[in-house]
């Protein structure tokens, strides 16, 4: 998924209508993952 | 939640296209589908777009906006609402630039299934967010 560490940052969200009239909202169903991609330091070596 | 969508690769054609003002359909016909495939940039279709159910399937045309979500209008918004046609369960969505075939924008897998049921509804709000930073 390091490809996936991009801009722009995406949310989808949903809201559910059901046929009788209730209403579901599940909020964000998908996120792009943005963070940053981390870089651990070499140790030296003596 | 895990990482489930991003603008994929031939999204980004699309961009560009638009922003030089060439002949490039808006991207805001939504799809849903049963594919559960993990996203990946190389994507041009969902996994498994929907087909089963009459009336036939047909993907939806979005309302466009632009919105502010750190600095002015610096986010694309596209709401439309599907309807199901029968029984199913929808695991992903995406943005194309046509009603029919088109070119994939963002394609996105959700982290929860929603299973629906005949004129069940989902209205999908996709909010592509532009940012840009100084190092």
């Amino acid at each position: 998924m390091a490809d996936m560490k991009l801009e722009p940052k995406i949310t989808v969200s949903a809201i559910i209508v059901r046929s009788d009239g209730t209403i579901e909202d599940l909020g964000v169903v998908a996120e792009s993952d943005n963070t940053p991609e981390t870089v651990t330091p070499l140790k030296r070596r003596d | 939640m895990p990482a489930s969508t991003a603008l994929v690769n031939t999204g980004k054609g699309i961009i560009t296209s638009r922003l030089i003002g060439t002949a490039t359909a808006v991207p805001h016909h939504i799809g849903w589908g049963t594919g559960s495939t993990s996203v990946t940039l190389g994507d041009t279709t969902l996994a498994t777009e929907d087909s089963a159910g009459s009336p036939a399937y047909a993907r939806v045309t979005g309302a466009d906006t632009q919105t502010t979500t750190t600095t002015t209008n610096d986010t694309q918004t596209v709401v439309g609402t599907l309807t199901s046609n029968g029984t199913k369960t929808i695991t992903e969505c995406g943005l194309f630039t046509a009603a029919t075939s088109g070119t994939l924008y963002v394609r996105a897998v959700l982290g929860t299934s929603i299973a629906v049921q005949v004129n069940d509804t989902i209205q999908f709000t996709f909010n592509i967010q532009f940012t840009s930073a100084v190092a």
